[in-house]
């Protein structure tokens, strides 16, 4: 849809067309739902939180001011609501924080070396799976910014729309979050250390 | 160490393909001699590369779940008091609360609106709808915010100051004092105020939407609600929300948190209101305009939970 399609739409919408909102539904059904799914890490929640942001976006479409497209503003309802229900479940006793978000921003001081080391299919997976893994244990926030761009792919102008933030911020955030995942893969010790070791005898 | 900490962000943006060139050089010549940002920038770039994930479609009753709701939630606002909904629920309470001040001003002889109780209900029945098909009649509804069936910004204010600004005749009849003051009908279906509903913060909410309560400026007093008495020139606004809207700052909010499946209204600043509906934790605000030291703070059970 071009934007001037969506304009169309929305103007539709807004005139009392409710029908024509399914259009905008469709359109942005994955890009909201992949947000959801990765924040929740299930699939019932990402349904449930998908739902809820085309409701409340459907409600307040008229504040939809349309500078940086209805894809970032409904992506930026799916990214808030999703913070917000993790944090609501955290205060329900869920999961515990694993991370101190004070040194979030030091690269760990134990480095694994992964440049040269001939990995199997399996070694690749498992570093694979942790670091996914990893991505569910960061702070809402941090996993939020590699949501949209490591897993999603978003850019980082894309990034600045969707979170109201500077082109600066967006960049600095990637990589405070990148930096905090390395620190909680490194010292959980999912790299294994023979690597790390295996350079500082001398290559 | 301490010294590459300088290339941290550019190794990442490096990662990403974004980094300048004249940065690039100089990461480059960096990495030439530096084992250590080397094994870091393989991480970063393992990190970026195992993350990228094509996830699942979503199921395909999504969207017509949506639509399903969307059809229903615009038939309720069409005949709002049709089922016993939240906005049933809100608009009911607001309604006992505005015959609760239309009683006292009626009852005051002379009294204005503003000395009452040192309190005033600016909102007046900003959550009660118009009359079903009716589009908004009477008073000013230049820019409306509010969707079909609700009272517009302009007119919930314009009612505020209608309150102000004349004292209520004494002795007068409450449907003659509503019929005058509200551009639209009360809706019958509402129960009648009880008998005690003089004092705001004793109004009663009905069965169906209880927890509820609306205090005056005073009862709140001891609380520490913050911003919950206004200063003047701020606005307040009707926060009905899904989730608790815990990203904004801290100083704009009450420290008054609803409970679980609890509706929060709290009064805000113009400003946060904006912001706040920007970002989507709002379904709805309504202004009005109090004044200094008013407050108003309601908590409605929220069906949804």
């Amino acid at each position: 849809m071009t934007r001037e399609e969506e304009a169309k739409v929305i103007r539709a919408v807004l005139d009392g067309n409710t029908n024509a909102f399914e259009d905008l539904v469709l359109a942005h059904q994955k890009a909201v739902y992949h947000i959801a799914l990765k924040m929740t890490g299930n699939e019932e929640d990402a349904f449930d939180l998908s739902q809820e942001t085309f409701l409340k976006a459907f409600r307040s479409l008229s504040t939809f001011r349309g500078e940086s497209g209805f894809r970032s503003w409904i992506c930026r309802m799916a990214a808030n609501l999703s913070i917000d229900f993790l944090r609501k479940k955290q205060r329900r006793g869920g999961e515990v924080r694993s991370l101190d978000e004070e040194d979030e921003a030091h690269r760990p001081t134990l480095l694994p070396d992964l440049r040269y080391e001939p990995q199997t299919a399996l070694e690749r997976r498992e570093i694979r799976d942790a670091v996914r893994a990893g991505l569910r244990k960061l702070p809402e926030e941090q996993r939020l910014i590699l949501v949209l761009r490591d897993v999603e792919g978003y850019s980082y102008a894309e990034i600045s729309d969707i979170l109201r933030i500077e082109l600066g911020t967006v960049k600095s955030r990637i990589y405070r979050a990148r930096a905090s995942l390395a620190s909680l893969l490194t010292k959980e010790g999912n790299f294994s250390p023979k690597a790390a070791s295996k350079d500082s005898e001398g290559r | 160490m301490a010294k590459c900490d300088q290339y941290n962000e550019m190794l990442s943006a490096y990662v990403d393909g974004v980094l300048g060139r004249s940065d690039a050089k100089k990461l480059k010549k960096h990495l030439d001699s530096c084992s250590e940002c080397r094994k870091y920038l393989a991480l970063l770039q393992t990190i970026h590369t195992d993350l990228r994930e094509d996830l699942p479609d979503p199921p395909e009753t999504l969207a017509p779940g949506i639509m399903m709701k969307l059809k229903g939630e615009n038939g309720r606002k069409k005949w709002y008091f049709g089922s016993f909904g939240r906005w049933t629920a809100i608009a009911a309470v607001l309604c006992l609360a505005v015959f609760g001040i239309v009683r006292l001003t009626g009852s005051g002889g002379g009294e204005t609106a503003d000395t009452v109780n040192g309190y005033r209900m600016a909102s007046t029945a900003a959550g009660a709808p118009t009359a079903a098909g009716s589009s908004s009649g009477g008073a000013a509804s230049a820019d409306s915010t509010a969707e079909e069936g609700y009272l517009s910004v302009a007119e919930s204010c314009s009612l505020a100051t209608a309150d102000a600004a004349e004292p209520a005749a004494a002795g007068e009849d409450r449907a003659a004092l509503t019929d005058k003051k509200m551009p639209v009908p009360m809706p019958a279906a509402l129960p009648a105020p009880e008998a005690d509903t003089e004092l705001f913060d004793t109004v009663e909410a009905p069965a169906e939407a209880a927890p509820s309560s609306v205090y005056d400026a005073a009862s709140l007093r001891g609380y520490d609600l913050g911003r919950a008495a206004l200063d003047e020139g701020e606005w307040y606004a009707v926060c009905i929300c899904y989730t608790l809207p815990e990203r904004i700052a801290p100083a704009d909010w009450l420290p008054l948190t609803p409970g679980e499946g609890e509706i929060g209204r709290w009064s805000v600043s113009r400003e946060t209101a904006d912001a706040l509906m920007a970002e989507g934790h709002l379904d709805e605000i309504y202004f009005g305009d109090l004044q200094a030291g008013e407050a108003l703070v309601l908590l409605i059970a929220d069906e949804k939970e």
